[in-house]
């Protein structure tokens, strides 16, 4: 796979590098103009059952705007539907030579295909065609991600971003590499942004109770992750992460241990999003013998005033 | 003087005759006689009636004569020898004589058909000479045999004229000498005198006769005395006495008073005769000044004119032209109301045109013609006195005279002119002016129709073609106008009017030409120049952009004139009429209709170069209304329907422009690659080649661009290279692999180095997906290229291939060749470092342990070795810093010192040893093992931050997970940071859906 991807890399190299680079005169961009105005990203994360059907019927339908066949694009893009995803792509770019949207949805089929060198080169088509849409520079920082060309990512991210700030998962990625580089602040700041834009983001969510994590925050973290977990019961990294953070920042073994044992219920149910990588029972077993330890203290530091609550 | 006196002579036999007829049958046959001589009047007119009317008289009489001499032969025979015998022979002589007459009249109409079949025998046997010469006989037996005959002198005389009636003037004259010399008191005598005159003047004895004449001069009374001065005048002028002779016919005149006055017999007034040969022998005599004066003096109270016009007349038979100028004149002068004047204008006209002075000859034409017009004063006067002597009207003699003349003058002087147009311009300029003095008075004739045209075409040829028109145009519309004339003319006024218009024409000028033409084309339904004319009417409207006017007419000419040189040019008239109103369909279409109809080959062509630059002006014209689509299909349309027109490039050019300014890239980049198809030579060819790469490259139709791209290499063969270079790539990156594995092959055969290794690493990517040896071939080319980094990271795959194949050694061979070379990627360097260790790792492991109990040490150390050459590798490999390559490096460099761990635990207690020994022993390997123990912790726990660090996930985090859990060693509870892969962004236009 890795030498794939670099000779793949030679190969655009040298696309990118002589007169192969897609070719687009100022008239093109200008012209452009009326196909990126009101035009706003969605994330394609958000589920659409409908999206198959209308990525079929919306291929069956003659001369439809270029707006609507955006429509039918994005359907045929949520449905994964590589195929379907370029005959649309191609009828959209010869409809509407001057919109980006036509080599903008190629460069995703291909990036379906894995075809990460094709992906790149319809991308940079579109980008000629209008090079201040954030949309289509995110999408050539993925293709970079995709091709290993981490440096020209974040920039790229960085660029999409300054174009169009409502890129919730770029501001993710970027406060996630800043995570890793130990920047926690610069990373709580981009998880922000992200949650601003959309306040459901479960990347950012995870994101940012991860940062909460590392600073020993545990309410901050856990009420992030509860986010998570209610906005997505499946996702197993916030389970774990949640379990985790009773039992090592908490030290409330005891819901530490019922985090667990859902998360084991869960997986026997198969009701999680992915494998756990934590020997479950062995934490269960450990748990349930320091829960039985020390059981009396965790009686003893119940709160009355929440009992008189609760008597309210 | 003869026939006068051989009448007299007649009338006295004839009376005698008809009164011996007379008394024979007038009494009963008086009514039916006059039936029969009223049917035998003749009647004027009808020649045919009176010929035979004649012949019925002349035999009527004929047989009376016959009967008289039947008559009279039997009365000489009954009164033979009496007294009355004498007077008989002569009666029966003057019937001989009469009767030589009749047959006279017959031998003249031997010629006659009517009266040789009505009387063939009395045609055949008639001789006037037999009963002239029976006469003369008769008359020659009564002077033999009567000598004393009472009436012998007259015997004598018309024997002589007898004789001299048959050339017999010796023997005549003879005998009128003896009348003169015996019978000297017979009242013949003057007549011999006369007759001897005559004889010897018809000799041109003029001098012997003249003593003859003027011996009449003794007789006053005689009849002949006048004749007698009269001839004598004539002798004297012939015997070169013109003066003498002039006095003898004023003795005539003078004598003709007399007789006159007298009232004596008016035949002897030969005052007539006289004046008109006294102006014979003036003209020799006197000056032409005082000729007036004289002849009134001569005339008297006789009309002088007619005299004058003699002597006129004779100046100018001797070309005395001035002196007849002079004497007519005078006459004018004189008498200007003479009812002569117009006469002698008219014989002034004649006398200037033979004195060559035609400006003369036109001014008086022009004077007669004032004189003729009806309002004249002469004119008034003369019509006074035609009425008081019931007259016809002297203007109808005064315009007869008017009109011959100069008629005949302007047709001759025409026909001079005629001859010689270039030097003969007086002639022209006189024959017009005598032209225009005739039709000012001339009649709706057939003949003034002529003239008029003849005027007409005087005109038009000194290019007075207005005038000519005018002319033409009262010729064509006059009532006795017919046939060629009346077409001719017709087409003249048409033509002059054309010409004198040239080539503005006013609205009056025009209106003009419509009526000229209407009235032709009227007339001349079938004229020869119906074409011509209306041809000209609709060039007319052109001319004055009245297109719509025109237009109509040029195609109908256009149509049924197509082989005719109008019709031709009526065709091109619409057609340009269609260019200037930019109906370019209709020229289209109608340049189309030309070329089906057929012409020659030259015509055709230039047809089809207008029907095809209309056709194309018709669509640029859809272009400029923006009817953007139309324009396109009917550009393409063009260039099918016309694939050899010069404009076919150019149109379909203009297409695919069209289809770019709508900014169909689709079709345009269709149309470019059609435009190439079409037009190979252009030189727009590779132009249009490139926008059609351009339009598909930039639609992301890669494949379809390359296809240009490739076709463009092949004509640009400068750039070649270039272009297939970029071709292959464009199917690359649309998975054409089969084509761009042809291209790339090329490509790799270039000769150029650089070029030659990129198409190497293109067919790599190609070769990396499709089944067979292509992939491992190519590895091969790029690995001995030569070409790093390229060849390098090849030679590194390759290594790593072998190393797989369990071809260890070779394996270990090769990656030190790649770690050796210089210029070598870093990441293939250290690949290639770490297929090294792996193999001295193989070693390390396969290395037994299991020894005898004094060879312990050495294979422990061999083992060592093994392991620190292995540990060597792995750690240069880790050094060049490649992530994956640094952790699976660490990783494996922790599993070498576990794996040696193991060994030593596991490692077989050497045979020999009793069980404390060995105890001892298995005590002393596990203590050995401890810090290598040690060692493979610190190294797993290195490859784990190592991981984290490099944020490594995935199989081998979990693989360096399972090695520290079985070290019993406690795994981090750090996560590696996880970056989730961004997800995808698409774009929604709020509110609008599928």
């Amino acid at each position: 796979m890795k030498s794939k991807i670099i000779i793949l890399s030679l190969t655009t190299a040298s696309l990118w590098g002589c007169a192969s680079q897609p070719m687009a005169s100022t008239s093109d961009v200008k012209e452009a103009r009326p196909y990126t105005d009101g035009v706003v990203g969605v994330s394609a994360k958000s589920a659409d059952a409908a999206a198959k059907s209308d990525c079929s019927r919306g291929l069956l339908q003659k001369g439809l705007t270029w707006k609507r066949q955006l429509g039918v694009a994005n359907a045929c893009a949520r449905a994964g539907q590589a195929a379907n995803l370029e005959t649309i792509s191609n009828r959209l770019a010869q409809t509407d030579h001057l919109a980006p949207w036509g080599p903008y949805y190629l460069s995703v089929a291909a990036e379906m295909r894995k075809d990460y060198g094709r992906a790149m080169w319809m991308i940079e088509l579109a980008l000629k065609k209008a090079p201040k849409s954030g949309i289509l520079t995110y999408q050539q920082a993925r293709i970079q991600w995709l091709l290993r060309d981490q440096a020209g990512a974040i920039k790229s991210f960085n660029r999409a971003l300054d174009l169009d700030p409502n890129l919730a998962d770029a501001h993710v990625l970027l406060g996630q590499l800043a995570m890793a580089d130990g920047k926690m602040d610069e990373a709580g700041v981009r998880f922000q942004k992200a949650l601003a834009v959309d306040p459901r983001h479960t990347g950012a969510l995870l994101a940012l109770a991860e940062v909460h994590i590392k600073k020993n925050e545990s309410k901050a973290a856990l009420d992030l992750l509860s986010q998570v977990v209610f906005l997505s019961p499946a996702n197993t990294r916030a389970r774990v992460r949640q379990a985790h953070v009773y039992e090592a920042l908490e030290k409330n073994l005891s819901e530490a241990l019922t985090a667990y044992r859902r998360i084991k219920n869960l997986d026997r149910d198969h009701k999680l999003d992915a494998p756990v990588e934590i020997d479950l029972d062995a934490k269960i077993q450990a748990l349930e013998v320091a829960v039985k330890g020390a059981a009396p203290n965790s009686v003893t530091l119940r709160d009355p005033a929440i009992e008189k609550k609760v008597a309210k | 003087m003869s026939i006068r006196r051989s009448s007299v002579i007649a009338g006295v036999a004839f009376a005698v005759g008809v009164a011996a007829l007379g008394g024979v049958s007038a009494a009963a046959k008086t009514t039916k006689a006059k039936s029969e001589l009223e049917s035998l009047r003749l009647k004027a007119g009808d020649e045919g009636t009176n010929e035979v009317k004649a012949l019925k008289t002349e035999m009527l009489v004929s047989s009376s004569e016959v009967k008289a001499i039947e008559q009279v032969k039997k009365l000489i025979r009954k009164y033979q020898g009496t007294n009355m015998e004498p007077d008989l022979q002569f009666r029966l002589a003057e019937l001989y004589m009469r009767r030589a007459k009749t047959a006279r009249f017959f031998e003249i109409n031997r010629e006659s058909e009517t009266i040789v079949h009505l009387a063939p025998q009395l045609i055949q046997k008639a001789s006037s000479r037999k009963l002239v010469e029976d006469a003369i006989a008769t008359y020659d037996a009564i002077l033999k045999r009567y000598p004393k005959f009472k009436d012998l002198d007259l015997v004598i005389f018309n024997n002589a004229f007898a004789r001299q009636s048959l050339g017999q003037e010796r023997e005549a004259e003879r005998l009128y000498w003896s009348l003169v010399q015996n019978f000297r008191n017979s009242p013949l005598v003057p007549d011999c005198h006369l007759a001897i005159g005559e004889i010897n003047f018809d000799r041109a004895n003029f001098s012997f006769a003249l003593e003859h004449f003027n011996s009449i001069r003794k007789y006053p009374d005689s009849k002949v005395y006048p004749y007698g001065l009269y001839k004598a005048a004539w002798s004297h002028y012939n015997l070169h006495d013109p003066e003498s002779g002039l006095k003898k016919l004023e003795e005539v005149v003078a004598y003709g008073k007399y007789v006159a006055e007298k009232k004596v017999e008016a035949r002897l007034d030969l005052r007539k005769e006289a004046l008109g040969d006294m102006t014979i022998f003036y003209e020799d005599v006197y000056p032409a000044k005082d000729a007036f004066t004289y002849f009134k003096r001569q005339a008297g109270d006789l009309d002088v004119g007619p005299t004058i016009l003699r002597l006129a007349k004779i100046y100018e038979r001797h070309s005395r032209y001035n002196e007849r100028q002079v004497v007519l004149n005078e006459f004018i002068k004189n008498i200007p109301d003479s009812p002569h004047i117009a006469e002698v204008e008219n014989e002034l006209i004649w006398n200037f045109d033979a004195m060559k002075r035609k400006d003369l000859a036109v001014a008086e034409m022009q004077k007669l013609s004032e004189l003729c017009r009806d309002s004249s004063s002469w004119i008034k006067t003369q019509r006074q006195l035609a009425k008081e002597t019931k007259a016809a009207d002297p203007r109808s003699a005064c315009v007869g005279m008017l009109n011959d003349s100069s008629l005949k003058l302007a047709g001759r002087w025409l026909k001079v002119w005629k001859k010689n147009p270039a030097i003969a311009v007086e002639f022209a300029d006189a024959a017009e002016k005598a032209f225009a003095v005739y039709l000012v008075e001339a009649a709706d004739s057939t003949e003034a129709g002529e003239a008029r045209f003849a005027y007409a075409e005087l005109l038009f040829q000194r290019q007075k073609y207005r005038r000519a028109s005018d002319e033409y145009a009262k010729v064509s519309s006059g009532k006795t106008t017919t046939g060629t004339i009346k077409h001719d003319a017709g087409y003249g006024a048409v033509v002059s009017l054309e010409k004198a218009v040239g080539d503005k024409w006013s609205d009056s000028d025009e209106k003009s030409f419509h009526q000229l033409a209407a009235a032709y084309v009227t007339a001349n339904p079938k004229g020869q120049y119906r074409l011509d004319v209306e041809f000209k009417m609709a060039l007319i409207a052109y001319e004055k952009s009245r297109y719509e006017e025109a237009a109509p007419t040029f195609i109908r000419l256009g149509r049924d004139y197509a082989k005719t040189e109008k019709g031709l040019r009526s065709q091109d008239l619409y057609l340009d009429i269609l260019n200037l109103k930019k109906d370019y369909k209709g020229l289209r279409d109608y340049s189309k209709e030309l070329i089906r109809a057929g012409s020659d080959t030259q015509r055709l062509a230039k047809l089809q170069k207008i029907h095809e630059q209309a056709y194309f002006l018709q669509v640029q014209s859809l272009e400029e209304a923006k009817q953007y689509d139309q324009a396109i299909v009917q550009y393409k349309e063009f260039a099918q329907a016309n694939p050899k027109s010069e404009l076919a490039e150019k149109a379909w050019w203009n297409a695919l422009q069209l289809h770019y300014k709508q900014l169909d890239y689709a079709a345009g980049a269709v149309a470019a690659v059609e435009f190439y198809e079409r037009f190979p030579t252009s030189k727009n060819g590779q132009d249009a080649l490139l926008r059609a790469a351009q339009s598909y490259e930039s639609m992301g139709q890669l494949d379809r661009a390359a296809d240009v791209l490739d076709r463009i290499a092949k004509i640009d063969t400068k750039n070649s290279l270039k272009w297939w270079s970029l071709a292959a790539d464009f199917y690359i990156l649309s998975g054409q692999t089969a084509k761009a594995r042809k291209t790339l092959a090329e490509l790799k055969k270039s000769g150029d180095a650089k070029l030659s290794a990129q198409a190497l690493d293109k067919l790599l990517l190609v070769e990396r997906n499709s089944s067979g040896s292509g992939y491992h071939e190519v590895l091969q080319m790029i690995a001995t290229s030569g070409v790093q980094p390229q060849a390098s990271l090849a030679r590194v795959e390759l290594v790593e291939e072998m190393f797989k194949a369990g071809q260890t050694s070779e394996a270990f061979n090769e990656a030190k060749k790649v770690v050796g070379m210089s210029e070598g990627s870093p990441f293939a360097k250290s690949r290639a470092r770490m297929i090294q260790a792996r193999v001295l790792e193989d070693e390390f492991v396969k290395q037994s342990v299991k020894s005898r109990a004094d060879k312990v040490a050495t294979v422990l150390a061999i083992k060592t070795e093994k392991l620190e050459k292995a540990q060597q590798a792995y750690q240069q490999a880790i050094k060049y810093g490649d992530p994956k390559v640094t952790v699976d490096g660490l990783r494996r460099l922790a599993g070498c010192y576990a794996h040696y761990v193991d060994a030593l635990k596991t490692m077989p207690i050497p045979s020999g040893l009793s069980a404390e020994d060995g105890t001892a022993f298995r005590e002393e390997l596990s203590r050995l093992s401890i810090p290598l123990e040690e060692k493979a912790i610190e190294t797993l726990q290195q490859a784990y931050k190592a991981s984290m660090k490099l944020r490594i996930e995935g199989p081998s985090l979990v693989e360096i997970k399972r090695e520290l859990r079985k070290f019993n060693m406690p795994v981090p509870q750090d996560e590696v940071v996880h970056v989730d892969e961004p997800g995808l962004v698409l774009p929604a236009v709020p509110g609008v859906g599928t």
